[in-house]
């Protein structure tokens, strides 16, 4: 065997050879490929299989009131899970845990022995800290504490719908907890830990240490709170209503001392009551104004230079007809001055002020006083309420919304609207938050104050004037305050259930500022389908006056020693307290009271008129085109203007019939202005000499 | 018989090399696992130690015998005979992951008879083509019983099953045949008549069809069938060019199965990076230049066929594990040569390079 062989085909041999050398090759590129090119690409997926990141929650802020006192603060406390695979003895496990947890320790078997669930499962979150040492004792391996963070009310229901909760995950979820969550919450901290492919840890790492949540100081005092709450409680059981709210703010800058929700609800067991209950109605509820809105029309009309403090306003015997549908007052005033209209709360001069703004001024009034849009109040679920755009309007919705109807306000759009009236004529951004400070207490912020002149001082001053008169003598007698000079508007409305006016069911409010001349405080009370008597100067006055009085004593406002001992004859005042509610639209239900309560009220409060489908048209000729205009407007028939001087004539012509909305043709002129002079009992209306010129000095025919 | 020193050094210190670096390789990819299967890290790297000791040592006592000893008929036949029993005696044994592999003796001894049945095959075949290597173009009379021994060594291991093994073992005998010189018709005959024989094995098993779908789109369901392959592809790529650092992967903490087995090599990538891996694959690339090398100059027939099946046998096998680790052809159950954690292999491997390296010191210089 000696002698080198060839091999047998050495062509092959080179041709395996290649085949080798190329195949080395390709591995050399595809490690290149996977081990640079996507190198990155790798590492990222690594990384998301080799370290899980877990984030911990940072203690959440504080709650303060304006005293520094706490009013929502976090503890710590544990929750226990369990991890069942690596536990030994499922059985005997869950009937210890069971026995220490007070739990169903059949139920906690056959959770834990639950195949889907046995990588990690929570036994029972937040459990008592007594339990903690014993769970601890009992070693069993795959059974640990997780230290979690609960929130904790001191004053458990003390301005609850203000502060709202946290939820089970610690994510704020109602009132300031979740108005401020970012705030309170801080920032998680970030652990990461290296994993195995059985998901089991070994080594952490704090990336990131929980930076603490800061925390809040509110405008809100404990004292002033519980004061408003225990003097609604009372107001709204005492009336037998729904529902109330009541909120105390300071008058110069909208810092809110107190906001009161009943029923309330307990911050630390808010799980136990309805969804409902939680709701901040202040902010998030719709009601028809009723009489307190006829502050805007007579305000506005002050301001335009329609009317003045001490103007004579001819209230016709308590009706005017607009639009063909007849308003009615609850008494049959003649003359009454601009106060006076407010004290009475009289609906036939308030839609008098209403007509000479004219719809789109008094549109402008509205949104002026801030209705329609948001408050901007620091309080989750604000809504912005229903003010149509005056172009939608009908012929009625001037005089309805003259006197609070045909709008949609909210409590907090009402109080802040009103409250311009008490601080000199400025709309204040309302606000609970004075002050967000961090962990150590130093300021991150202050309240976000906001004002905006709505009006002119002396307006301010002529409307309070007339509010004070409204707690002298007019509806509002009951809301007089002992040592102290108060001011205020009631109201009534009937609220609208199912598309409908009520005739059972009515929000009665109050709003006043004390003390007089320069009130410090706005209160607003507002109380929801209250039984019995209803009336805002009965139900709701009587609350403002407890929880005034009580507040002007917590601010330490010194009394005034000159007024005269305060001497309210509740009788007295619920006799005069009544505002008359009045059927705007003529779509409402034609039933004319119910008849299982037909002797609820002294006065007919519910008086329906039935429309008729026809009116005779007017005698225009002769008459002033403004008296024509407001003529039309009152009867809602729309006029189509020709020229300008006195009417000469019209289409159709007098006496015609007409229905609402109709248009009327009308021609002007200027020529031979004797020979219309004054044609004397043509004019059939009452309305018109109500209308004077603005420089014309007040009187009658 | 006296000590003799290595006739092809380069070789004998890279067949070396590589076995220390796959004791330590085993031993970084096992150890959490070993401590976690058999509370002992060191479990997996003990047993590998054993088994390349004894392996170490056959390979020089082979290596010191004259390979003609291997070429007699009788010690053929009998090595034949004993390599059928053993693949037949496997059947025997109870299951191991649903395969019988293994013949055992206690809990320690296990042994994989496909293993020795692949070299004993390729010293059959190339005491065969030493004696009719110029008629194996004679279809019935040389080319078939050479087929049929195959057939019937490839579809013992292939019943095991262990179809990675038996395609191993075709693909080196084919390609011996083809340098052997055996024609492109034959060579054409054979593939149609293998291909049914391939597609019902794959048909048979349903995870092979799995793992083909798997390899065609390893990320398609990474926790299902894809995640061996893409935990693999993971290892190697977050490696880098540098690697993380001996023992510092991240993917043999169970992610990757089988990591101090079958896919060491993904871990030598994520531990070492394309440094580490480049070499070990320039590395078997440089084992099989070498004993192409010692082959040729191989002064007879016999001593070129064994020669080069045996390295025919490391660098296909190592090449293919590679490959299968990256991705590039479907999950096959073949070890890295000499690296991977697995007695029987690093055993025969080790056997097979003293073959090899005493067929290298007959080597005539050209």
């Amino acid at each position: 065997m000696a002698g080198r062989v060839d091999a047998p085909h050495p062509g092959r041999v080179t041709l395996v050879i290649g085949f080798v050398t190329l195949w080395s090759l390709v591995i050399l590129g595809r490690l290149m490929q996977l081990q640079v090119i996507k190198h990155e690409e790798f590492t990222q997926l690594a990384l998301k299989r080799h370290v899980v990141t877990r984030s911990v929650l940072a203690p959440r802020g504080i709650v303060y009131d304006s005293h520094m006192d706490e009013l929502a603060t976090s503890v710590r406390v544990s929750t226990v899970v369990a991890e069942p695979k690596r536990i030994q003895e499922i059985p005997r496990a869950a009937h210890s845990l069971a026995a220490i947890l007070r739990m169903n320790s059949v139920e906690l078997k056959t959770r834990m022995m639950d195949p889907s669930r046995q990588t990690f499962q929570i036994v029972k979150r937040r459990i008592d800290p007594k339990d903690e040492a014993r769970i601890e004792a009992l070693g069993i391996d795959g059974v640990h504490l997780i230290e979690e963070s609960m929130r904790v009310y001191p004053n458990r229901k003390l301005a609850s719908h203000t502060l709202g909760f946290v939820n089970m995950n610690g994510d704020g979820a109602s009132g300031l907890e979740v108005q401020y969550d970012k705030e309170l919450k801080g920032t998680p901290g970030l652990i990461s830990f290296n994993v195995d492919a059985l998901r089991r840890s070994f080594r952490g790492n704090v990336e990131q240490p929980p930076i603490q949540g800061h925390s809040l100081v509110l405008s809100l005092d404990r004292s002033i709170q519980y004061i408003t709450e225990r003097e609604l409680a009372a107001g709204v059981e005492g009336a037998h209503a729904k529902a109330g709210i009541a909120i105390v703010m300071e008058s110069e800058t909208g810092r809110i001392l107190a906001l009161a929700n009943y029923p309330d609800f307990n911050c630390n067991k808010y799980n136990e009551y309805d969804a409902g209950f939680w709701r901040n109605r202040a902010v998030s509820d719709l009601f028809e104004p009723g009489s307190t809105f006829k502050v805007v029309v007579a305000t506005a009309a002050l301001e335009a230079g329609l009317t003045r403090p001490d103007e004579v306003i001819d209230c016709q015997k308590g009706s005017i007809t607009i639009g063909g549908h007849v308003f009615h007052d609850h008494h049959p005033y003649d003359l009454l001055t601009f106060g006076q209209v407010l004290e009475n709360s009289s609906n036939v001069g308030a839609v008098k002020l209403g007509l000479r703004l004219g719809e789109e001024r008094l549109y402008e009034a509205l949104r002026n006083f801030g209705f329609g849009a948001k408050t901007e109040v620091d309080l989750p679920g604000e809504i912005v309420g229903l003010v149509r755009d005056w172009r939608n309007w009908s012929a009625l919705s001037i005089g309805a919304i003259s006197f609070g109807q045909e709008v949609g306000v909210t409590p907090i759009q009402m109080l802040v609207g009103i409250n311009a009236i008490a601080n000199g004529g400025y709309r204040v951004r309302p606000t609970l938050v004075d002050r967000v400070i961090d962990y150590r207490g130093d300021l991150v912020r202050t309240r976000a104050s906001q004002t905006q002149r709505i009006m002119k001082t002396e307006t301010a001053a002529a409307v309070l004037r007339a509010f004070e008169g409204v707690v002298l003598r007019g509806t509002g007698k009951a809301a007089a305050l002992e040592g102290y000079r108060a001011a205020g508007k009631t109201g009534t409305a009937q609220k609208i259930v199912d598309g409908r006016y009520s005739a059972t069911k009515y929000v009665s409010s109050f709003i006043g500022f004390a003390p007089l001349p320069d009130p410090k405080v706005t209160v607003m009370v507002m109380v929801d389908e209250p039984n019995g008597t209803i009336y805002g100067g009965t139900v709701a006055a009587p609350v403002f006056q407890k929880i005034t009085q009580e507040v002007l004593l917590q601010l330490k406002v010194a009394p005034d020693q000159t007024l005269p001992a305060r001497k309210f004859d509740p009788a007295l005042a619920a006799r005069d307290s009544e505002d008359y509610l009045p059927n705007a639209t003529p779509v409402l239900p034609l039933v004319a009271q119910d008849p299982r309560k037909p002797e609820k009220t002294k006065n007919e409060v519910i008086k329906v008129y039935v429309p008729d489908s026809t009116l005779a048209m007017p005698d225009f000729r002769g008459m002033a085109k403004r008296k024509v205009v407001a003529r039309c407007q009152e009867l809602g028939i729309r006029v189509q203007a020709d020229g300008s001087g006195i009417a000469v004539s019209q289409l159709p012509p007098p006496g015609t019939a007409v229905a609402f909305g109709d248009t009327c043709n009308v021609v002007f002129a200027k020529k031979n202005l004797s020979s219309y002079k004054s044609i004397p009992g043509l004019t059939l209306d009452t309305a018109e000499r109500s209308v004077p010129p603005p420089n014309e000095t007040p009187g009658r025919h | 018989m006296a000590y003799r020193a290595p006739s092809d050094r380069m070789l004998f210190i890279l067949t070396s090399l590589l076995t220390i670096f796959g004791l330590v390789m085993v031993y970084s990819a096992s150890s959490v696992v070993a401590s976690s299967r058999h509370g002992l890290s060191y479990y997996y790297f003990l047993r590998q130690l054993v088994y390349a000791a004894a392996g170490y040592a056959l390979m020089l006592a082979l290596m010191n015998r004259d390979y003609h000893f291997w070429q007699q008929d009788k010690v053929v036949g009998l090595l034949l005979i004993l390599s059928a029993g053993s693949l037949l005696l496997v059947f025997t044994q109870p299951r191991i992951n649903a395969a019988h592999r293994w013949l055992r003796y206690g809990s320690f001894i296990s042994f994989q008879p496909s293993e020795i049945a692949k070299l004993v095959f390729l010293v059959f075949m190339a005491a065969f083509l030493h004696k009719y290597g110029d008629e194996i173009n004679q279809p019935v009379k040389r080319l078939l019983p050479c087929l049929l021994v195959l057939g019937l060594f490839g579809g013992l291991i292939a019943a095991e099953p262990d179809l990675g093994q038996a395609v191993t073992l075709a693909l080196i005998v084919i390609v011996i045949l083809f340098v052997a010189g055996i024609s492109w018709k034959s060579l054409a005959g054979m593939a149609l008549l293998s291909a049914p024989a391939v597609c019902l094995a794959i048909v048979s098993m349903p995870y092979r069809g799995e793992r083909i779908k798997a390899f065609l789109n390893p990320f398609h369901d990474p926790l299902g069938t894809g995640w061996q392959i893409s935990q693999s592809l993971t290892a190697v790529g977050s490696g880098g060019p540098w690697g993380l650092g001996l023992g510092a992967s991240r993917q043999k903490l169970f992610f990757l199965p089988e990591a101090h087995s079958d896919f060491i090599f993904a871990v030598i990538g994520e531990e070492l990076g394309l440094m580490g891996a480049g070499f070990v694959a320039l590395a078997f690339l440089l084992f099989f230049y070498r004993g192409i090398k010692i082959a040729l100059r191989a002064p007879d027939r016999f001593g070129f066929y064994l020669g080069l099946g045996i390295t025919l046998m490391v660098a296909i096998q190592a090449f293919i594990n590679i490959s299968m680790v990256l991705a590039m052809i479907p999950t096959k159950g073949i070890a890295l040569p000499f690296i991977s954690q697995g007695g029987s292999s690093l055993l025969l491997n080790l056997v097979a390079t003293g073959l090899l390296l005493n067929i290298a010191h007959y080597a005539e210089e050209p």
